[in-house]
């Protein structure tokens, strides 16, 4: 199956002699092109599941499969060849390169894929066509954050992680990136995955996950989803 | 808990703190090392001089005599007298084994130090060198024999004690360049033993003692107008190699003893401030968090003064320990060849104290000022990060013809490179500091090569040096050019003299040559044939300072034992020679007679020669060129070993200072590497990425680093007045300092690239929230 897959997910954490279970046996699936919230507390879980889906962290035991590839198996060079071709990653805090304009920025992912789209036309999608020449510096806070997905977006990944992408924004500007990554996963048929501890959010997604001590509380299929614009909170 | 994190806190920034600990143990082991070697050659040099009372002056004369020894004692500056005999001898069996024999009444001064047996109880015993003793098998208890050429004297003495001599730390003469204790040796006797020889109550030369400070000038004018034609010479102290010479070697590369370590310090305050301000620069929101807390501003700046004293404490110690087998290492490399008491090693605490306050200020001043910028901040101010620099495009972007044909690689590496104009520079003046010193090490050591190889190569030419008797007649010496083996012959003389100007007098060795000379130049670095001024003397650089005189100025030459004064043009003044050089014609021309002291002689089958030679009654030694050459080159050794010791200790310095600019660059884009990972580059990728600004830092270091080498070089040569060095670097030295200074920066940057598969990219992004 096309889309996310994860089956029985153990993340444990040693700290001396004390195990952590930051995600305990948790499993579900996502199909191709979902627009999927995982909602929860600090202390879910829900960014180290993020993680492990992004393949920046391994789980302990499980089984997770992206696009009908069992990630969980991967060595530490497949691990990098996958973020490479088939993820993109949002931040709370953008981690656009600070020496690279908007532009430039975009071009350093999309350089390193087999099919990219065209950094300029991505730019364009996500309102930056203005910003294109700017140091990161030079931009307000909702504009890194646009050329953060831009980026990640640029790469023409199968599924786009994003973790707290509000979270450092202010209401108006949270409310715009988030309608965006809506609308892109309704017209470019992606798989997005929206990591968010803010519950009005929840009526917006076609998939909820919520969260709580590692475990999955409850997982919700929404057959008619709200627009992020037509959300108040 | 506080100092919990503290703690914590020493373990994150260890690899940094670590590399400015190791920089500050370098400067401070270097500091103190040389330091050390000046220290420990004085304290063991004077303390033998002050143990054994030294002479001050060794006047030598003809028919000098008690009356003489009240004059010199009676003068204000004089505190003792000791007239004696010196006579050379020779082993009654083997003629070859001198003995320089110091006949004297009492051991008051330049008193021998008794190692086995007694002083002489009467006239028919006698001390003998411990050395020489060990050399020819001879007790204390034997009775040795020995006879003084050119009289008929037997002298049958019964050796009582065993000795070394202050006066014969470095026992050479005319024949023997380099002291051979199984040739030349000495003895001390009474002096009624040569009273036969030397007349009763009459001696040949006359020690004196002067009070501390004594105007040198004044001294030997008095000397002078008190023995009249009685003196034929007055050596100071200073002047007399058998003694002075481990002093003089150390006092000849003081200038390297003393400009090296404050290099080394130079680039250890570099590294210092720049490595304090990196940490506590990073640690602003801490600092903001501390503040925020309700953390006095005086303890968090206990806080960061701690990281600095840290390093001020375990660098000091650790340069200041290691440093004694350095300088022990340095101090017999400066002794081999002398004769010494055994002696110890010990540390120049007030070198150490310098080293220590001079660390200190650096560091933990570096440290201060940082903080406290950082604490006039409000807490909320150094909680945010520092806001961005100005953005600007750099330099290569203005051209636009090259940066649209630089590739996007390319693009994000000078961006990176050449925006953070700090770093770069810090990098860029550090590696090329490092280089400089790496150069000037190999560059002192080329011309200290090249100054050895043109005196063993280029200024001695001959094949046999012939010692004249000073009597020789023309008729004599011009016998060695009608020698058949003799293919080239050139004839010199020596004589002391002193050289006055309206205002200033000194004293100096003239060599009048024949008016061409091949055989052996003057100037180590001549090329051909050199030509004698005929309308004047060609004077040392020192010499002329010391006068205040330049080419073209007059000069008064007088000679001992002639009352007449000579004036004479300055016709060349050189910083290469040693004394004073005059040509043969311009010395006829003050109507002098030329009574050569030394032969130069060029033959095919220089053995026969040899033999030959020993047979003429005029000539008292022969030396081969290489036993000359090989003396001069030996005093060269000791400066060489300073020199290795400053290579493998730059070079060590150049390796740390690398990897500290490294990592510290490593941990300020440790953020960006993450971000690179995440995006899904190859660690290949990001290596090619990073650590190509190393590189190009390491390339554009390793440019600035040769011409700061070669001026560095180039003032040390002008410093260094003892030797006329001149600046010979070979084109290896230039590859080998850029080579090491590269392969330091190709290493390093194989360590950091392993350090970046280590890195969390999770934890590394997270560190701003």
């Amino acid at each position: 199956m096309k889309g996310v897959e994860v089956e029985h997910l153990v993340r444990e954490y040693h700290m001396g002699q004390t195990v952590i279970r930051a995600v305990d046996d948790i499993s579900f699936s996502i199909p191709q092109g979902k627009y999927t919230i995982i909602l929860g507390a600090s202390g879910a879980g829900k960014s180290t599941g993020l993680n492990i889906l992004g393949g920046m962290a391994s789980p302990t035991s499980g089984r997770v499969c992206v696009g009908g590839r069992e990630i969980s198996a991967f060595s530490k060079k497949q691990l990098t060849g996958y973020r490479r071709e088939n993820i993109g990653f949002v931040f709370q805090f953008y981690n656009l390169m600070p020496n690279l304009t908007v532009l430039e920025n975009v071009e350093l992912a999309s350089q390193i894929c087999k099919n990219p789209l065209d950094a300029r036309q991505v730019l364009k999608m996500v309102g930056l066509e203005g910003r294109m020449a700017n140091f990161p510096a030079q931009c307000s806070g909702g504009e890194q954050q646009r050329g953060a997905i831009a980026r990640a977006l640029a790469k023409n990944p199968d599924v786009l992680l994003c973790d707290e992408p509000t979270g450092a924004l202010d209401y108006q500007t949270g409310k715009a990136i988030l309608a965006l990554l809506y609308d892109l996963c309704r017209k470019s048929g992606k798989t997005v995955i929206v990591v968010t501890h803010n519950g009005a959010l929840a009526p917006s997604a076609d998939i909820l996950i919520r969260m709580k001590n590692g475990k999955i509380d409850s997982f919700t299929e929404n057959a008619n989803p709200v627009p992020v614009q037509d959300l108040e909170w | 808990m506080i100092w919990l994190n503290f703690l914590r806190d020493l373990r994150r920034t260890a690899p940094r703190l670590i590399s400015v600990t190791i920089i500050t143990a370098i400067a401070v082991l270097v500091y103190t090392a040389l330091a050390g070697i000046s220290y420990n050659i004085d304290r063991i040099s004077w303390g033998y001089f002050d143990s054994q009372n030294v002479a001050d002056y060794w006047i030598t004369g003809v028919g000098l005599d008690q009356g003489d020894c009240r004059t010199l004692l009676s003068m204000p500056q004089v505190t003792g007298v000791q007239p004696r005999n010196v006579y050379e001898a020779q082993d009654k069996d083997n003629e070859a084994v001198k003995i320089q024999l110091y006949a004297v009444a009492d051991y008051t001064v330049n008193t021998p130090f008794l190692l086995e047996g007694q002083l002489p109880a009467d006239s028919r015993q006698m001390l003998v060198s411990d050395e020489f003793a060990r050399e020819q098998g001879i007790a204390v208890g034997d009775w040795y024999e020995m006879t003084i050429p050119g009289t008929d004297l037997l002298l049958r003495l019964q050796v009582c004690g065993l000795v070394k001599s202050p006066e014969c730390i470095h026992h050479i003469s005319a024949t023997t360049p380099t002291p051979d204790y199984s040739r030349y040796g000495y003895a001390y006797l009474d002096d009624e033993v040569l009273s036969a020889l030397a007349g009763e109550n009459t001696y040949n030369q006359i020690c004196l003692t002067v009070q501390t400070g004594a105007d040198d000038g004044a001294l030997r004018q008095a000397i002078w107008n008190a023995l009249g034609s009685k003196v034929v010479n007055v050596l100071a102290l200073e002047d007399n190699t058998q003694v002075y010479t481990l002093v003089e070697s150390k006092d000849s590369i003081a200038v390297i003893l003393n400009v090296f370590p404050v290099l080394f310090f130079l680039c250890a305050v570099l590294m210092m401030v720049s490595t304090m301000n990196r940490i506590v620069e990073g640690a602003r929101t801490t600092v903001g968090t501390f503040k925020a807390l309700g953390y006095s501003d005086r303890l968090i700046l206990c806080y960061y003064l701690l990281h600095a004293l840290l390093v001020v404490a375990v660098g000091f110690v650790l340069g200041n320990w290691v440093s004694p087998p350095i300088t022990r290492l340095l101090v017999s490399s400066f002794a081999a060849g002398c004769d010494l008491l055994p002696y110890t090693i010990q540390r120049d605490r007030a070198a150490a104290v310098q080293a220590l306050a001079i660390t200190a200020a650096c560091c933990l001043g570096s440290a201060w000022l940082v903080c406290r910028s950082l604490l006039r901040e409000s807490p909320a101010q150094c909680m945010r990060p520092k806001p961005p620099a100005k953005v600007r495009p750099v330099l290569l972007e203005r051209i636009g013809p090259v940066w649209r044909r630089l590739g996007f690689n390319q693009k994000y590496i000078a961006r990176n490179t050449l925006r953070n104009k700090a770093r770069m520079f810090t990098c860029v003046i550090g590696i090329a500091f490092c280089m400089g010193l790496v150069l000037l090490a190999f560059a002192l050591k080329d011309s200290l090569d090249h100054y050895g190889n043109s005196m063993a190569e280029n200024q001695y030419r001959y094949d046999l040096v012939v010692d004249l008797d000073s009597g020789v007649s023309e008729g004599q010496y011009t016998r060695l050019q009608a020698e058949p083996l003799v293919e080239e012959a050139e004839f010199e003389m020596s004589t002391a003299c002193w050289l006055y100007t309206s205002s200033r007098r000194t004293t100096s060795t003239l060599c009048v040559c024949q008016d061409q000379v091949d055989l052996k130049q003057y100037d180590p670095y001549a090329q051909g044939i050199s030509t004698l001024p005929q309308d004047g003397i060609v004077l040392e650089e020192a010499l002329a300072e010391e006068l205040g005189v330049e080419e073209g100025d007059m000069v008064t030459l007088h000679f001992t034992g002639d009352w007449r004064y000579y004036t004479v043009r300055v016709a060349e003044v050189n910083r290469c020679v040693s004394g004073v050089y005059m040509g043969r014609g311009c010395w006829r021309g003050l109507g002098l007679a030329f009574t050569p002291t030394a032969a130069y002689l060029k033959t095919a089958d220089i053995a026969a020669l040899e033999a030959r030679l020993n047979r003429y009654d005029f000539v008292n030694s022969v030396q081969t060129r290489q036993t000359v050459t090989a003396a001069a080159v030996d005093r060269l050794d000791s400066a060489s070993t300073v020199v290795y010791i400053l290579i493998v200790f730059g070079g060590a310095l150049a390796c740390v200072v690398i990897y500290n600019l490294g990592i510290m660059s490593f941990y300020e884009q440790i953020r960006s590497l993450a971000t690179l990972m995440v995006l899904g580059f190859y660690p290949r990728e990001i290596k090619r990425l990073q650590l190509s600004e190393n590189i190009l830092f390491a390339l554009a270091g390793v440019c600035l680093g040769i011409p700061i080498g070669i001026v560095l070089n180039q003032m040390m040569i002008d410093a260094i007045s003892t030797m006329p060095l001149e600046q010979a670097t070979r084109p290896v030295s230039y590859l080998l300092s850029c080579g090491i200074t590269m392969a330091f920066a190709l290493l390093v940057n194989g360590l950091i690239g392993r350090k970046m598969g280590e890195i969390d990219m999770l934890g590394a992004l997270k560190s701003v929230e």
